[in-house]
């Protein structure tokens, strides 16, 4: 087409001309790339269901989507993948086997109360996926403690596994001897009752060999925890693409560091270093950091700002955990600092150039 | 040492296309639309009428209020008609159309041969103002202006820029390599006008021909060649000035008011030009280049000739185009018209193909912050475009500094989501200032 003042035309007249060609749906479908592995290795491990969940979480939030935008008359943007993502996302955060159907109403709830409603991707406040799980967590409160895999017949791929040497032994050990409900369901809820007789819980963790269940097989966790390695590759795949910045997991992970290694020296633990550990590696903290508070949506604007969100995260987390009640801290924490990103955008506001530092 | 700003963008610079290829002379056009509007400010007035004959040279129209540039004949020939043309910046404006006549006569009383040396600053003003030169990086403001400032505004450094920054072109390079005398002799005046003692010539790292030819030429001299990190947009002239000064314009102001003059490398040629020679800025090196160009060139262009002439003579096109762009990608306009003209201001012409043009929906804002990271006057583009589409232009104003964006491009640049952050903001800047004008005509 050359350009011709009579050619209805739909070019932009205006500069910039050229582009770097990124564009949002790629970023949107590498977060839901990066999560495939962690989430395969998942439904490998605890079966039928937990595939199912994953599959059913993505659908619902998709179709969610279209239905809100059919019935308001607004354009259909679940293309862009991101309805697909909060699905994946809240997955993630849910018990391996929890029923569907609640699965699917977390997944609703969470695209159109939490993002639709708040005018649509971008300019939702609160992480969509960690708030259909707040929805399901106070509804179904039951469900949402109980429906680990620890004992079921999700086990036999991880003794299949663990038969080809794939995973260790003391992994499938931690999986299939711990009983629903009591104990080790999650190291998490574990830690400040362990704190008042540490030794039990040193040769509780020892003795498990945690670490290579946490690491290589799983802890029973969430359907996103079921290898913590798998999440943190996924986790620097986003930092090598690009789509997310050092700022937020790492601010996160080290004052959670911080938080639990002063607390635990100054209340007298024989190794608040190994805590500490226990600490970041449980708990869905990971997943947490790379996938949920990283969210650029629900995340301040500068490198500052993301610092201090992940700072508040990461401090939030261990308080939550160390005198609260609930399990999975980490995603109450980042609810709770969703709420003040407002707040620090406008204190983290970069000095405009030739305006705040006079000229030298 | 490398010079280095934070922000900006590494678009593909394109120049090889074009970089090696020794400046072109032009098969002299056969009618010339030369516009008399070449300037920021008031278009000047043309003097000559339909039916004149006129010389290579001669003053055809003349400013309007003193402040504006004149224009001179680019060729011989006869005026045919004064009448509406495509502009290539402000749609149909009036231009004197002239038919050559095939000699390229001179005007008497041009062509001196006269050392910069002997005359005073107050006289080579007087010289640039009539031969009508103005900045020739893209901005064409009046350069007898900007050498006159204001009595409380001490310059003491003259920076030039031959940064060329932008993507594809290559004439301000073509200029320093083929005519280095002459643009070093125009640093020359132009210091001396300003009475400054140091001079900088701030060129990127790609290109280091121009940097070591630049830097033999300046021995001896109080000018010091200064290598820039290959950077879009390192030749804005705040970004030239905080990395070869390190200091930043403070937000409001110009460069006079840290002290600095910024002038472009074919503006210093034209200088040099006029204040020895007497020769008007009548003619400007053009880099027309693009993907769909069949033979891209570096070619010296008379000013007002057309565009379709340009690309005949570089062979014409292959494949589809998308757009032609005067200037380069990043800041120059898309054109309407092929008929509009070379002026004073037409640092080169880019075709850009047809699957180059990104038509793509734009999309809601993510909060990436990528526009945040890239922006070299450290604003928050994002808030400004959302705010811009909610009609919150005061706001923007008052609280994120929407006057401090300098319009570089490089948010839309880097945007996943495809938002013209630009256009928003120069739409909020629009809409303010119809405001104030209300204002003001409201309080009367």
């Amino acid at each position: 087409m050359t350009p011709d003042s009579s050619a209805e035309t739909k070019i932009n007249l205006y500069a910039p001309h050229i582009m770097s060609g990124d564009s949002t749906g790629r970023i949107i479908w590498t977060v839901a790339a990066a999560m495939l592995p962690a989430l395969a290795y998942s439904s490998f491990i605890h079966g039928i269901n937990t595939l199912l969940l994953i599959l059913v979480c993505a659908a619902s939030a998709v179709a969610a989507e279209i239905l809100f935008q059919l019935v308001t008359g607004r354009r259909i943007t679940a293309a862009d993948g991101s309805a697909a993502v909060t699905g994946l996302v809240l997955a993630m955060t849910l018990p391996p086997l929890l029923p569907l159907w609640m699965a699917a109403a977390g997944s609703c709830f969470a695209v159109i109360a939490a993002k639709q409603l708040f005018g649509g991707l971008g300019r939702n406040l609160f992480n969509p996926a960690l708030a259909g799980r707040a929805l399901l967590f106070v509804i179904w409160s039951g469900s949402m403690r109980t429906a680990w895999n620890v004992t079921s017949e999700g086990n036999i791929p991880a003794e299949k596994l663990t038969s080809y040497g794939i995973i260790p032994q003391q992994a499938l050990d931690v999986i299939t001897s711990t009983p629903p409900g009591e104990g080790m369901y999650n190291a998490a809820t574990v830690i400040p009752w362990f704190t008042e007789s540490f030794t039990a819980f040193y040769d509780f963790m020892i003795g498990q060999n945690i670490l290579k269940a946490l690491f290589a097989g799983n802890s029973g966790g969430l359907t996103g925890e079921a290898a913590v390695i798998l999440v943190l590759a996924g986790g620097v795949f986003l930092l090598w693409r690009g789509v997310i910045t050092w700022h937020i997991p790492f601010s996160f992970l080290i004052s959670l560091s911080f938080a639990s290694y002063f607390f635990y020296s100054f209340t007298g633990s024989v190794s608040p270093g190994f805590i500490t550990f226990i600490h970041i590696i449980s708990g869905s903290v990971i997943p947490a950091a790379f996938f949920m508070a990283a969210d650029p949506v629900t995340s301040p604007l500068t490198g500052r700002g993301m610092v201090i969100f992940g700072t508040g995260c990461g401090i939030f987390t261990f308080i939550i955990r160390s005198a609260g009640f609930y399990p999975e801290a980490a995603f109450w924490a980042i609810l709770l600092m969703n709420a003040a990103v407002p707040l620090i955008d406008r204190i983290t506001k970069p000095p405009v150039f030739g305006l705040n530092r006079s000229s030298k | 040492m490398l010079r280095r700003i934070k922000g900006g963008v590494h678009p593909h610079d394109e120049k090889k296309s074009t970089d090696d290829k020794k400046i072109a002379v032009l098969p002299l056009p056969k009618k010339l639309f030369v516009p008399v509007h070449q300037h920021i400010g008031q278009p000047s007035v043309p003097v000559v009428k339909a039916g004149d004959e006129v010389k290579k040279g001669q003053l055809i129209a003349e400013s309007a209020d003193g402040r504006g540039t004149p224009v001179h004949s680019p060729t011989s020939g006869k005026v045919t008609e004064i009448g509406n043309y495509p502009h290539p910046l402000y749609g149909k404006s009036p231009c004197v159309v002239i038919e050559s006549d095939g000699l390229d006569q001179w005007q008497e009383g041009l062509l001196t041969d006269r050392s910069w040396e002997v005359l005073s600053a107050a006289e080579m003003i007087d010289i640039i103002f009539k031969n009508g030169i103005v900045g020739m990086g893209g901005a064409a403001f009046p350069t007898h202006i900007k050498l006159s400032p204001p009595k409380d505004k001490k310059i003491d450094t003259l920076i030039v820029n031959a940064a060329e920054c932008e993507p594809y072109l290559t004439s301000d390079y073509r200029t320093m390599i083929e005519y280095a005398d002459d643009v070093i002799k125009g640093t020359q005046i132009v210091m001396k006008i300003l009475g400054v003692q140091k001079g900088f010539i701030g060129i990127e790292n790609n290109k280091p021909k121009a940097i070591s030819l630049m830097k033999e030429k300046c021995k001896g001299k109080k000018i010091e060649v200064v290598e820039l990190e290959t950077k879009y947009p390192q030749g804005a002239e705040k970004m030239m000035i905080k990395a070869i000064l390190d200091k930043e314009v403070p937000s409001g102001k110009l460069p006079m008011d840290v002290g600095c003059a910024v002038q472009n490398v074919g503006s210093l040629k034209a200088v040099a030009d006029a204040v020895e020679k007497n020769i008007p800025l009548i003619e400007r090196v053009v880099t027309v280049t693009g993907r769909t160009v069949k033979n891209p060139v570096n070619v010296m262009a008379k000013v007002g000739t057309p565009f379709t002439e340009l690309f005949d003579f570089c062979g014409g096109f292959r494949g589809a185009n998308g757009k032609i762009i005067m200037g380069g990608p990043m800041m120059g306009m898309a054109q309407v018209s092929l008929d509009a003209v070379v002026v004073k201001a037409t640092s080169g012409i880019v075709s850009i193909a047809d699957n180059e043009v990104d038509l793509k929906e734009e999309l809601a804002c993510i909060r990436c912050g990528r526009c945040i990271d890239v922006c070299t006057m450290r604003l928050l583009p994002n808030v400004l475009s959302i705010l811009s589409e909610k009609g919150q232009h005061q706001t923007a104003q008052t609280d994120y500094n929407l006057m401090d964006c300098v319009e570089c491009g490089c948010c839309y640049y880097v945007c996943p989501s495809r938002r013209n952050i630009v256009h928003y903001i120069r739409q909020s800047k629009a809409k303010n200032a119809m405001l104030r004008n209300a204002i003001k005509t409201g309080s009367k």
